[in-house]
């Protein structure tokens, strides 16, 4: 074969090679696009257990008059003032308050090594585990290994894919997200007469379950209105990665309206962004700013008159109490009996009634918030109708098996929710992790 | 031969073609992005990817990465939020500002050691890093949501030099100048290049392979202290405990598109400025059109990587003939 013909050979196969190639690559992109365009989305209620299904429910081996409860609690582990403050809420009042042990597991938000933080917890013979799933399809191995082990399991925060747990204790987002929207449409139609214009949605972690939760609260509200357009950006919960993203959004629209920002330090990206851009002080001041959290940075927002309304509903060192009484009340009467039937508000009289009201921290009683609260029960195709303002959603992830129980801060209207209060967990608790 | 040196250019110089094409692409759907606003807004996220992508440039020509660069910035950012809001030390502001460069300075010379003198693989070294650096970062920002507003710590940041240019930006030309004279016109960067491409034959040469690693490697962490004083400032003094998480891969990105080659030895400074605006103006420009967020958070900003290193790639093999054929000639003459 002479070197010309060799050549062409190459030549040819090669040719062949970048077709194959291009038709691989074009092929992978279909599929990916094809899937992201078709995917199952996560079931958001779940279905009725078929004919002849049996709940399990786990054992109590525990006399409370003899014995102290070991209790592993496990967190998502992320430096954030969030997960401290429930760690902080769950040394107070497990430890020092109701005098039990207690195994902590830390994982610096790895799945895995939560999961094998709850083994290990499991093999030094804890009695019961109070777990906050870093993922709710991943760690449900928690779930297994709790049901395995035959130990009560009572989550907050996040909810895992898994019957096994008691019950699952969670601040609302989708409330935040809602109150923000309404005070969004009350200002636009206020300033402009009807609620329409360019609204900036600045996103957390997509897929997350705040995320999800925050958007599908401010997007019921705002999506009603056909004059509203929402532009939206990011994808963390790190506002100095958001920064650029954000300012590039504005630039490209200057005539924003709004901007709903999913976490406290999204303010500042767009305050300093819009600064950044050249927009006058009047300008960022008649943005309407709503956003879910409160940190010192949205203070000095209000401060400035840049933030017009937060409503911060995601903290609560106050739901490890509870989650702890689950398990008092589990020890003491047995599941289903301690816990709250599905769809049904309770009092924590009838179901957590040996709540340490008057423990005190740096001489502050932060229970004494919770003495006539309204909480939400929510199971399969249950809605709270009798506290209708109270937003209360089917259970994610246990489904039909698990009681989620939604604790406001404070119970909110449609009435007040523009009135000023104090989240009381945030400044006391925070104090004391900052101090 | 004209033709030849033109064909030379525009393959040692792609990457400007690249920066030029997406920027005019953009332009084509958001004149926006051509404002000022939006020319130094480019600049200002180049400028915090920057001094990064040049700490992994030298690293990756000596024939070497690290990967921790992002957590030394994190922490250098943290540290600075630590000792002005928890410490209660009431240092001068010198002195805190000059904190991340001796910690920078000490991880280098430690992470550098290791690789250069104890000859440890730079891929574990530097992952061991990532982990460590990460966890002193969240020791000592756990829980806390900074806010220092005192304008002597957030200047770096957040100042614009005659209210055009930021001095973010400024300080990482002037950084990126400073490589480029190094390593153009003195013997260290000859060196440096040299063990990046040959480390036995820059041995037998007499050039130190190990003290050269240590060196780049301290000051890869030197450069990355420079993005974490600029995160202090970039929102005013708002700086989370998971600052410049995962930057590092835009570093990555920065380096690859600008042509360096990964095994070492070979790579332009200025190519490395082109690649991080290249960086800059896909992220800006994808955001600035509203392209869905799946789209322009990983498969925009991954697929032109792609496209562009795979061109790089044929476009070596070409330059690498032509040399051969510039070289044949030449002997043969």
């Amino acid at each position: 074969m002479s070197e010309v013909e060799k050549e062409k050979k190459v030549s040819r196969r090669r040719f062949i090679g970048y077709v194959a190639a291009a038709v691989v690559a074009a092929g992978a992109v279909g599929a990916g696009l094809t899937y992201y365009f078709t995917r199952p989305t996560a079931p958001t209620t779940a279905t009725a257990p078929p004919a002849g299904y049996v709940k399990k429910w786990p054992t109590p081996k525990l006399d409370l008059k003899k014995d102290t409860p070991y209790v592993c609690a496990a967190f998502i582990g992320l430096a954030n003032p969030w997960d401290e403050l429930n760690r902080l809420g769950t040394e107070w009042y497990c430890r020092d308050v109701l005098g039990w042990d207690l195994e902590i597991v830390w994982p610096e938000a790895d799945v895995k090594k939560e999961n094998d933080g709850v083994e290990m917890a499991i093999a030094k013979g804890v009695d019961g585990i109070v777990a906050c799933p870093l993922d709710s399809l991943a760690n449900s191995k928690i779930g297994e290994m709790a049901m395995n082990a035959d130990l009560p399991l009572v989550e907050f925060g996040i909810d895992m894919y898994h019957h096994w747990p008691l019950a699952m204790y969670q601040r609302d987002d989708y409330d935040s997200g809602k109150f923000c929207g309404l005070f969004t449409i009350d200002e636009l139609t206020r300033m402009y007469g009807k609620p329409e214009g360019k609204i900036l949605h600045v996103h957390g972690y997509r897929g997350s379950m705040s995320d999800v939760l925050r958007t599908s609260g401010f997007h019921d509200v705002v999506t009603k209105y056909e004059g509203i357009q929402l532009i939206e950006v990011g994808n963390s919960w790190v506002a100095t990665a958001e920064y650029p993203k954000v300012k590039a959004a504005m630039a490209a629209n200057p005539d924003l309206r709004g901007a709903y920002e999913e976490m406290g330090g999204f303010h500042e990206c767009v305050v300093t962004g819009a600064r950044e851009l050249g927009w006058s002080e009047e300008k960022i001041k008649d943005l309407i700013c709503t956003n879910c959290d409160l940190f010192p940075v949205n203070i000095i927002g209000y401060e400035e008159g840049t933030q017009d309304y937060t409503h911060m509903m995601p903290t609560g060192p106050d739901m490890l109490t509870e989650c702890f009484e689950q398990l008092r009340e589990f020890w003491k009467k047995g599941a289903p009996d301690c816990i709250p039937p599905i769809g049904e508000p309770f009092t924590f009289e009838k179901y957590l009634p040996e709540m340490q009201w008057d423990a005190e921290v740096d001489g502050f009683k932060p229970l004494q918030f919770l003495r006539d609260p309204v909480w939400g029960i929510a199971g399969t195709k249950t809605t709270n109708k009798q506290y209708g303002h109270c937003p209360v959603k089917p259970a994610p992830c246990g489904g039909y098996e698990t009681s989620w129980v939604v604790i406001p801060d404070r119970i909110i209207t449609v009435e007040d929710y523009k009135e000023l209060c104090i989240y009381w967990n945030w400044p006391i608790w925070g104090l004391k992790a900052w101090k | 031969m004209n033709g030849e040196k033109i064909a030379l250019f525009c393959i040692d110089n792609l990457v400007w073609f690249f920066v030029i094409l997406v920027f005019l692409i953009f332009a084509a759907f958001t004149p926006a992005i051509t404002t000022p606003s939006s020319i130094i807004a480019i600049l200002q996220i180049a400028a915090f990817v920057g001094p990064i992508a040049l700490g992994l440039y030298l690293c990756i020509l000596a024939g070497d990465f690290d990967l921790s660069l992002e957590q030394i910035a994190g922490l250098g950012a943290v540290l600075i939020c630590w000792l002005v809001e928890i410490s209660g030390w009431n240092l001068p502001y010198y002195v805190v500002l000059s904190i991340p460069f001796i910690a920078a300075l000490l991880i280098g010379l430690f992470q550098g050691t290791l690789i250069g003198r104890f000859q440890l693989n730079p891929f574990l070294v530097t992952l061991a890093g990532w982990i460590i650096w990460r966890s002193l970062k969240q020791f000592f920002g756990g829980g806390h949501y900074f806010s220092v507003t005192k304008p002597e710590y957030i200047f770096l940041g957040y100042a614009r030099i005659g209210g055009i240019i930021h001095v973010s930006t400024t300080i990482f030309l002037i950084l990126a100048i400073l490589i480029w004279f190094v390593l153009r016109f003195t013997k260290l960067g000859t060196w440096i290049s040299a063990v990046g491409a040959a480390p036995g034959t820059s041995s037998r040469l007499g050039v130190s392979p190990g003290r050269i690693k240590i060196l780049v490697h301290t000051v890869a962490a030197l450069l990355a202290a420079f993005t974490g004083i600029f995160y202090v400032g970039q929102l005013r003094g708002f700086v989370q405990p998971n600052v410049a998480d995962w930057d590092i891969f835009k570093a990555f990105i920065a380096v690859a598109v600008a042509g360096v080659d990964i095994r070492g030895g070979r790579g332009r400074v200025s190519n490395v400025i082109g690649g991080v605006l290249f960086y800059s103006i896909v992220l800006y420009g994808s955001q600035m059109l509203g392209i869905p967020w799946p789209f322009s958070e990983y498969i925009l900003p991954g697929g032109l990587t792609l496209l562009a290193v795979a061109l790089l790639h044929r476009l070596d093999i070409l330059r690498d003939m032509i040399i051969a054929r510039k070289v044949k000639v030449e002997l043969g003459s």
